[in-house]
C-alpha cells in the first residue's frame, strides 16, 4: 500500500468523520415556536405576563360561565345550546357538577397555561429585570394577581385540584391559603413598584400598572374570597381596602369593544388588558341578551311571574351605559367586566358579620348604580323580601358572574378529567 | 519387544525421511500494480496445502509435494485468481512470484438494499421483491404507483378517486402505523425522495408532515413518486419489512422502495421513441344506485314522498306524468367522464464506458375520468456515468418535471349526490327521471347548479420538482471501495382552490384559496465496503458507512374571497376580503443521521451470515442514537434450494418540533397590538421513533431445469412504541391534554407465496403461469392509557381498539357513542393474491394479470346514503323503509361489509416486429401494444364504483381509517396503446 493509496484511505476516513461531527443533528424547536429556555428576556418575559393575563382572564370569565350564567329559568326562552341547558339545569337542581368534563377541560387548560407562563415569566422577570427593580416589582406583581386569581377561582369552584407541576393535589382551602398569599404577594410587589403609568422603556401594554388599582384590587379579592369561603369576619379588614362607590367605572376588568362577528369576539381591556374571548361569548351575548328582552329587566327579576309589561323597568345587564340596542354593535357597547365591583364590595360589607353598611343604604346605592328609578329603589327599600342575598345575585348575574355566590352554588367534585396519570 | 520396537523406529525414521525426501519449498511474493498484496492466498491445487501472504505480499510454503506437476494458485480479493503449472525438485526451494490483475469478484456485486452496500440475492436471508424494465415496458402506466398495483407480494397499492396524477396510497405487509401514513420510504438512485403525501391547498395543518407521517388529507394528494416517469426506470426493489430495511433505521418500518433509473455507457448510441395512448372510465358496475324506474315506481315513489313530506310538496300529477318520459337518468356518472392519456417520450442512450450519456424528454397528458381533473406532466432526464480512471465511476442524473395536476375541491366525483342534491332540494332529492329544474323547483336554495357546475370549482396544483443525484465509486484498494451517494429533491406546488363568483351560495363573491410549499430533501451517504477472501471457502464482507439527509419545508396559506369584477379569479390580489385568521405558515425540518454497518460472512458458497444494524439520531426524536440491529441467514440446502431466515428492527419517525416544549405568540386585542404567549407544544421529552422488530422465513426454489420457481416467506412484524395522541394530566403537561407519545403496540403477521412455473417453453412458444400472494393478520395488542379513544372515517366507523385490527370497522346506531359499537371486521385483507400469465408465441406475448383480496370488510356509506328514506335511491331500499330516520339508514352494522373480489387488473397484447422486418423499416426495434387495466371485477359487494376505492376524507387527520366507501371513484377501467420505437 503506497502513500498515495493511504492518502486516499484516510480522506475517505476524514470524510465519514466530517459527517459525523458536521451533521446538524439537536432537535430542533419550531421556528415559529419559542422554547421557555430561550424567553428570559425582557419580550420573553412581557409576552409571558399578558399571556398569562389572557389565559387567566379567559378561565375566570369561564368559570363564571358555566358555574352560574344560564339558570333553569331561564331554559325556556334560551336560545342557547342543548348542552348548555343541560349543564345549567344541574346547577341549578342538582346543586352540583360532575360529569361535564368539556367544560371543565378548557377551564383547567386555561389556568395551568396561565400558571405556567406565571411560572415562566416570574423566572424571565428574574433574568430580564435583574437590574431594573421596578420593572421586576410591577411584573412580578402582575403575576402574583394572576396567581391569585386563578387559586382563587380553584378554591371557589372545586372541592380540589391537581396542583401546577406537582404531582398532588390542594384542597379547596389550600388553595384559598395559597390565594391569600399570592395576592399579599402582589400588594408587597405593587407597593415596592408603587408607580401608577408603567415604567420607562419597559413593555406594559395589557397589565395593570396602576399600583393604587391593583392594591384595591388584590384586596377587594381577598376579602371576596374569604367572604365566599365563609369566613366573612376575616374579609372585612381587606373589603374595607378595596374598591368604593369613588372607584366607580375604574375596576380591574375588561371591555369588549369589536363587533361580534367572526371567529370570537376581541375586547380591549380596561386598563389596557387585552385578551381574547371564546366562541362562547359571541353565543352567550347573542343568546342571553339580545335573544332574552324580558330577562333584561331588573324588575322581573324581583316579582317572578311578571305579566305586565308595564311594570318592567328597563335596565341593562350591564350598566351603566344605558339601554342597549338588541344587536351585536349593541351588545359590544355592553360588555364592561369588572372582576370585582364596588357594589359588590358594599353587598358584602352590609352583611352582618362586617356591618359596614346598612341595607338601606347598600340598597339605595346599589340600585341607584343600576339607574332604577328613585320610587323603584323606594319599593325595594320597602320591600323586606328584597334582601342584600337577592341583590348579591343579580348583581352578579347582571354582569355574568353568579359566580360569586357561593353559598346559592355548590362546589362541584373533582372532575374525572384531572384523573389521569 | 524391545526388538520390535528397535524396528519400529526404524522403519519410522526410514518413512519419515523417504517423505521429506520428496518435497519441496515455495516462497515468493504477491503483487498486483508493483505492490505487495496483504493476506493472498497461495495454494496447491487439489491438496489442503496453502499459504496466505504477510504485509509485504512475501510467503513461504513448505512440504510441497516434489517430483510431479503440480498447480500453485494464488487469489485475493478484487483480483482474478492467477495459476502457475511446475515441477519441484525432492528439497528445492524455489521462488515463484505472481502479479495480480484487479478483478470484479466481490465489488461490483448486484445491489439490492439501496444503500452502498454490495450484496449478492443469494446471501441475503430475506424475501425481495422487484419488478425490472422488461415488466415495467410491459405497463405503459402513468406514473410508478400504477404500475405497481397487484404486482407485488405483501405490497398493497390502491387509490381513491383514481385521478389522474397522485392519490396513492401504499400498505406493504400490513398497517405500519396508527398516526403515521404507513408510507414507506423512497430511494432513487441512492438518495431519499419525499414521497409524503402534499395535499396542500387545504389549508389544514399545513404540512406539518416532514417525515412522511402525515397527519391530514391521506388520500389524494400528490407525491414524489408521480414525477418520475415509469419509462427512465431500470428497476424498483421493495424492501417490505424491518429485516430488510434495518439499514435505513428510523424511517423505513414501512418498508422501503428502492429505485433505480437508467443509465448510457452500454456501447453505441440507441435513440428510443414511445408513445402511449389510452382511455379510461370508471366502472359502475357494483353500484346500488336505481338508475331505472318504471311508471309503477314512480307512482310509489310519488306517494311515500308526499306523504312524507306533507303539505308542502311542491310536485302534482303533470310533474309525475312528465318523469315517465325520462325514467333512466344516471346521476351518479354525471360528475364522471370519459378520460384520455397520452404520453409521448424520446430517449438516447449511449456511449462507453468513458461517457456514457442517457437523456430523454416526456410529455403527458392525462384527462381524467373525473370531470375537472387532469395531470399534465412534462419531464427532462439527464443522466451521466463515467469511468475515468481505473476504478472510479461516476453518475449524475437530473430529472426535471413541470406538472399541472387539476383536481375536484371537494374530493370525490359522487360529491354532487349527496351534497349538491340535496342541498339544491331540501325537500325531496334529484331522482333518475327528474332533471335540475324539478329539484330546484322543490327549494329556492341555490346550492352548486349541475355536475357541470360543480367541477367548475377547480382546484390546480402547480408542480415543479428538481431532483438531482450524484454517485461515485472508487476502489481506493482492489478489495477497499469507497461510495459516495449525494442527492437534492427540490420540489414546489403552487396550489389554488377556486370557487368562482356566484358559483355556489357558499361563496356568493367567490373564494379563493392559495398556497405554496417548498420542500428540499438533501441526501448524502458515504460508505466503505470491504471484502476479506479468508480461505478459499471463506469470504467476509463489511460495509460502513453514514448517511446524513436534511427534509425541510416550508408552507405558506392564504384564502381570500370577494372579488373584484373584471380582474382574473385566479389572482388573490383580485380579492377585497382576505381572512386574516385563515393565513398561516409552517417550517418543519428533520435532520437525521445515521451509522451503519453490515457484516456478510460467506462459507462455501452454501452458508451466508449477515450481522449488522444502524445508529441513528434525527432533530425531531430525544436527543439519542437509537439502535436498529439486524441479522440473517441464508444457507442452499441444495445449490437449487435455499433457506433464509432475518431478523431485523427499524423505525418510523414522528413529526417534527414535538420533543421540546415551545410557546408562540399570539396576536392580542381587537387590532392585534398587544401580543402574549401561548402553548405551541407540550413537548415530550420521552419522545421515541415507532419500532418495529420483523422476524422472517422463507424458502427459495429453483425446480425442475428451472422452470418451477417457489419462494414462500413467513413474516411476523412486531410493533411498540407505537405513537398516539394520549392524554397526560395538564397540570403536569404544560396545560396541554395530551401530548404524543409512544403508547401502542401490535403485529402483522403473514404468509408470502410467490410461485412461478413455465407451463411451456419451446423456441417459438411458452407459457409462463405466476401466482403471488400474501396473508395478513393484524391486531392492536396494548395501548398504554387508560382513555384513548380514536376513532375517524364517515360516523367514526374506523376504530382503534386493543384486540381488534388496526381500523377495524365498529357498528352500532347512527347516534351510538363510538365506543359503545360492536366490531365488524377488519378493513385490511386476509389474504391477497395474484394470477399471472405470460404467452409468447413468436413475437406476440399476451399478459394476463387476475387479483383479489379476501377476507376484509368495507364500510359502504355510499349505499347507505343512497337508501336514506328522504332520497330513496338505493335499489334495494328504496320503497321498503317509510320511517324518516329507518333502521335501514341508521343501523350502521348493516352497511360494514364484506368485500372479496377478483379483478382482470390488466389483459395486453404486445408484439415485438422480428429482425427481418426491422431491417427492412431501418429500425433496431419496434414493438406495440394494447393494455387493457381494471377490466372485469367479480364481487358480491354492491356499493358505489369501485371495491377498492378509498374515501379521500377518511384519511384527514386519522391515517389509520380505510375501507370507507364514500362516492369515490377508484381505479378507471382504462385502455392503452403503446408504440415503441428504437434506431
Amino acid at each position: 500500500m503506497n502513500t498515495k493509496k493511504i492518502f486516499q484511505f484516510l480522506l475517505t476516513l476524514s470524510l465519514l468523520g466530517l459527517m459525523i461531527t458536521g451533521c446538524k443533528t439537536e432537535i430542533l424547536d419550531d421556528p415559529f415556536g419559542f422554547a421557555p429556555s430561550k424567553t428570559q428576556t425582557p419580550e420573553g418575559a412581557y409576552l409571558s405576563v399578558t399571556g398569562a393575563m389572557k389565559s387567566a382572564f379567559d378561565a375566570h370569565q369561564k368559570m363564571g360561565w358555566v358555574a352560574g350564567v344560564v339558570g333553569s329559568e331561564e331554559l325556556t326562552t334560551s336560545i342557547s345550546t342543548g348542552g348548555s341547558f343541560l349543564f345549567a339545569n344541574r346547577i341549578e337542581n342538582e346543586k352540583k357538577l360532575t360529569l361535564d368534563n368539556s367544560q371543565n377541560r378548557t377551564i383547567a387548560g386555561l389556568v395551568y397555561l396561565s400558571l405556567e407562563l406565571c411560572a415562566n415569566g416570574r423566572k424571565a422577570a428574574d433574568v430580564a429585570f435583574a437590574t431594573n427593580a421596578q420593572a421586576k416589582a410591577l411584573y412580578n406583581a402582575n403575576i402574583s394577581m394572576v396567581e391569585g386569581m386563578m387559586y382563587g377561582d380553584w378554591s371557589k369552584f372545586y372541592v380540589s385540584m391537581p396542583e401546577y407541576d406537582a404531582d398532588k393535589s390542594l384542597t379547596n382551602t389550600e388553595a384559598r391559603d395559597r390565594a391569600v398569599s399570592k395576592l399579599q404577594e402582589a400588594i408587597t410587589q405593587f407597593q415596592a413598584y408603587n408607580g401608577t403609568t408603567g415604567v420607562d422603556g419597559v413593555s406594559t401594554k395589557g397589565m395593570l400598572v396602576d399600583a393604587t388599582n391593583g392594591i384595591k384590587f388584590c384586596n377587594s379579592f381577598i376579602g371576596m374570597l374569604l367572604f365566599d369561603t365563609g369566613n366573612k369576619a376575616g374579609a372585612g379588614a381587606f373589603l374595607s381596602k378595596g374598591y368604593t362607590k369613588a372607584d366607580a367605572g375604574k375596576e380591574f376588568g375588561w371591555k369588549n369593544q369589536n363587533t361580534l362577528t367572526g371567529d370570537g369576539i376581541y375586547p380591549e381591556a380596561r386598563n389596557n388588558v387585552e385578551f381574547y374571548v371564546n366562541t362562547y361569548s359571541k353565543s352567550f351575548i347573542d343568546s342571553r341578551i339580545l335573544g332574552d328582552t324580558l330577562r333584561r329587566t331588573p324588575a322581573n327579576w324581583f316579582r317572578t311571574a311578571l305579566t305586565t309589561p308595564d311594570l318592567r323597568i328597563v335596565m341593562t345587564y350591564f350598566y351603566p351605559q344605558g339601554p342597549v340596542a338588541p344587536n351585536p354593535v349593541g351588545a359590544a357597547t355592553l360588555a364592561y367586566n369588572p372582576f370585582i365591583t364596588w357594589q359588590e364590595i358594599l353587598l358584602m360589607q352590609t352583611d352582618p358579620a362586617i356591618n359596614a353598611s346598612t341595607r338601606e343604604n347598600t340598597l339605595r346605592e346599589v340600585l341607584g348604580s343600576w339607574r332604577l328609578v328613585p320610587a323603584a329603589i323606594n319599593n325595594a327599600v320597602a320591600d323586606q323580601t328584597v334582601t342584600i342575598d337577592r341583590v348579591s345575585r343579580y348583581e352578579y348575574v347582571g354582569r355574568g358572574r353568579r359566580i360569586m355566590a357561593v353559598g346559592t352554588y355548590a362546589k362541584w367534585d373533582l372532575a374525572n378529567e384531572f384523573n389521569f396519570k | 519387544m524391545n526388538r520390535k520396537l528397535s524396528s519400529f523406529f526404524i522403519a519410522f525414521l526410514l518413512f519419515s525421511s523417504g517423505l521429506y525426501a520428496q518435497t519441496a519449498i515455495l516462497a515468493g511474493k504477491v503483487t498486483a500494480n508493483g505492490e505487495g498484496v496483504i493476506g493472498a492466498s497461495v495454494q496447491v491445487v487439489g491438496t489442503k496445502l496453502g499459504v496466505a501472504t504477510d504485509a509485504t505480499g512475501a510467503y513461504r510454503m513448505s512440504g510441497v509435494p516434489a517430483g510431479k506437476t503440480i498447480i500453485i494458485i494464488a487469489k485475493s480479493v478484487g483480483y482474478s485468481d492467477q495459476s502457475q503449472t511446475l515441477t519441484l525438485k525432492t528439497g528445492e526451494t524455489k521462488t515463484l512470484n505472481f502479479d495480480l490483475e484487479e478483478g470484479n469478484k466481490f465489488l461490483e456485486d448486484v445491489v439490492v438494499t439501496g444503500l452502498a452496500i454490495n450484496a449478492k440475492q443469494k446471501e441475503l436471508g430475506t424475501s425481495r421483491s422487484s419488478l425490472n424494465e422488461a415488466t415495467l415496458k410491459s405497463l405503459p402506466a402513468p406514473t410508478i404507483e400504477n404500475a405497481l398495483v397487484g404486482r407485488m407480494a405483501g405490497v398493497e397499492v390502491y387509490s381513491t378517486d383514481g385521478a389522474p396524477g397522485g392519490g396513492f396510497r401504499f400498505r406493504i405487509r400490513g398497517g405500519n402505523s396508527i398516526v403515521g401514513a404507513s408510507e414507506p420510504l423512497v430511494i432513487i438512485d441512492g438518495m431519499i425522495m419525499d414521497n409524503s403525501n402534499r395535499n396542500t391547498t387545504t389549508g389544514a395543518g399545513g404540512g406539518n408532515n416532514a417525515s412522511g407521517s402525515a397527519t391530514f388529507g391521506m388520500n389524494n394528494g400528490t407525491r414524489g413518486l408521480q414525477s418520475i416517469n415509469p419509462d427512465d426506470i431500470e428497476s424498483i426493489e421493495v424492501l417490505k419489512g424491518a429485516a430488510a430495511a434495518s439499514l435505513y433505521g428510523s424511517r423505513a418500518s414501512s418498508g422501503v422502495i428502492v429505485v433505480k433509473t437508467k443509465s448510457g455507457g452500454k456501447g453505441g448510441i440507441s435513440f428510443d421513441y414511445g408513445l402511449d395512448i389510452g382511455t379510461s372510465k370508471t366502472s359502475k358496475n357494483i353500484s346500488t344506485y336505481k338508475r331505472d324506474w318504471s311508471a309503477s315506481e314512480i307512482d310509489q315513489w310519488n306517494t311515500l314522498q308526499k306523504t312524507r313530506v306533507g303539505a308542502t310538496y311542491p310536485f302534482v300529477d303533470a310533474d309525475v306524468a312528465r318523469w315517465k318520459t325520462n325514467t333512466s337518468q344516471d346521476w351518479t356518472m354525471e360528475g364522471l367522464q370519459r378520460g384520455s392519456f397520452q404520453r409521448h417520450n424520446v430517449r438516447l442512450s449511449g456511449g462507453d464506458k468513458l461517457l456514457g450519456v442517457y437523456a430523454a424528454v416526456s410529455t403527458q397528458t392525462n384527462t381524467g375520468n373525473i370531470k375537472g381533473t387532469s395531470f399534465d406532466s412534462d419531464g427532462l432526464r439527464f443522466a451521466l456515468t463515467s469511468e475515468p480512471l481505473a476504478g472510479l465511476s461516476l453518475r449524475t442524473s437530473i430529472d426535471y418535471s413541470d406538472d399541472t395536476r387539476k383536481q375536484i375541491a371537494g374530493g370525490n366525483p359522487g360529491f354532487f349526490v349527496p351534497n349538491a342534491w340535496s342541498r339544491e332540494s331540501a325537500i325531496t332529492p334529484v331522482m333518475p327521471f327528474m332533471s335540475l329544474d324539478d329539484a330546484k323547483k322543490t327549494s329556492p336554495v341555490a346550492g352548486i347548479a349541475s355536475p357541470d357546475a360543480y367541477s367548475q370549482i377547480s382546484k390546480t396544483l402547480g408542480i415543479t420538482r428538481l431532483v438531482w443525484a450524484g454517485n461515485i465509486n472508487y476502489k481506493i484498494l482492489s478489495n477497499l471501495a469507497i461510495d459516495v451517494n449525494a442527492g437534492i429533491d427540490q420540489s414546489t406546488i403552487n396550489g389554488k382552490i377556486l370557487y368562482p363568483v356566484a358559483l355556489t351560495n357558499l361563496f356568493p363573491t367567490g373564494r379563493l384559496d392559495a398556497d405554496r410549499e417548498e420542500l428540499s430533501q438533501k441526501t448524502l451517504t458515504v460508505g466503505l465496503n470491504h471484502a476479506w477472501q479468508i480461505t478459499e471457502n471463506l469470504y467476509l464482507k463489511s460495509a460502513v458507512g453514514t448517511q446524513y439527509d436534511e427534509n425541510t419545508r416550508f408552507y405558506d396559506y392564504k384564502r381570500v374571497q370577494t372579488k373584484t369584477a373584471n380582474l382574473p379569479e385566479d389572482d388573490i390580489t383580485s380579492y377585497t376580503a382576505p381572512q386574516l385568521g385563515s393565513y398561516f405558515q409552517v417550517n418543519p425540518i428533520v435532520n437525521t443521521f445515521g451509522i451503519y454497518f453490515n457484516e456478510t460472512l460467506g462459507i462455501s458458497e452454501k452458508l451466508f451470515l449477515n450481522v449488522g444494524g444502524r445508529f441513528d439520531k434525527s432533530t425531531s426524536i430525544v436527543d439519542q442514537f437509537f439502535f436498529y440491529p439486524r441479522g440473517s441467514l441464508s444457507y442452499a440446502i441444495t445449490p437449487k434450494i435455499r433457506a433464509r431466515a432475518a431478523y431485523g428492527t427499524s423505525g418510523t419517525q414522528p413529526a417534527p418540533y414535538l420533543v421540546n416544549q415551545t410557546y408562540r405568540v399570539q396576536a392580542g386585542g381587537y387590532d392585534g397590538s398587544a401580543r402574549s404567549y401561548l402553548l405551541n407544544a407540550a413537548g415530550n421529552g420521552d419522545l421515541k421513533p415507532e419500532k418495529q422488530t420483523e422476524t422472517e422465513f422463507g424458502v427459495d426454489a429453483n425446480l425442475m431445469d428451472g422452470r418451477l420457481n417457489i419462494e414462500l416467506t413467513y413474516y411476523n412484524k412486531l410493533f411498540t412504541d407505537l405513537l398516539l395522541n394520549a392524554p397526560l394530566a395538564p397540570n403536569l403537561n404544560h396545560s396541554a391534554f395530551s401530548t404524543i407519545r409512544n403508547i401502542g403496540e401490535m403485529y402483522n403477521r403473514g404468509i408470502e407465496f410467490a410461485v412461478s412455473y413455465d407451463i411451456l417453453k419451446r423456441d417459438d412458444l411458452s407459457w409462463n403461469m405466476g401466482v403471488t400472494g400474501a396473508t395478513l393478520k393484524n391486531e392492536m395488542t396494548f395501548l398504554n392509557t387508560p382513555s384513548v379513544n380514536l376513532f375517524g372515517g364517515s360516523q367514526n366507523i374506523s376504530q382503534i381498539r386493543v384486540g381488534y385490527p388496526i381500523g377495524g370497522l365498529f357498528a352500532g346506531t347512527l347516534t351510538s357513542a363510538p365506543d359503545t359499537r360492536t366490531f365488524i371486521g377488519g378493513t385490511l385483507p386476509k389474504l391477497e393474491a395474484s394470477l399471472n400469465n405470460v404467452v409468447t408465441y413468436k413475437g406476440f406475448t399476451l399478459r394476463a394479470l387476475l387479483g383479489g383480496k379476501w377476507g376484509h370488510y368495507r364500510f359502504n356509506e355510499t349505499s347507505r346514503l343512497l337508501a336514506d328514506p328522504t332520497k330513496r335511491l338505493n335499489e334495494t331500499y328504496w320503497n321498503t323503509e317509510t320511517a324518516t330516520l329507518s333502521p335501514v339508514f341508521t343501523d350502521l352494522s348493516q352497511w360494514i361489509q364484506s368485500a372479496n373480489f377478483v379483478k382482470l387488473r390488466q389483459l395486453s397484447l404486445s408484439y415485438n416486429f422480428p429482425t427481418a422486418i426491422l431491417e427492412n423499416l431501418k429500425v433496431k426495434k419496434l414493438s406495440v401494444s394494447v393494455v387493457g387495466s381494471n377490466l372485469i371485477t367479480w364481487t358480491k359487494y354492491r356499493g358505489g364504483y369501485d371495491v377498492e376505492a378509498e374515501s379521500s376524507t377518511s384519511g384527514a387527520g386519522n391515517a389509520f381509517v380505510r375501507g370507507v366507501d364514500a362516492w369515490e371513484a377508484g381505479l378507471p377501467k382504462s385502455w392503452t396503446f403503446s408504440l415503441n420505437i428504437g434506431f
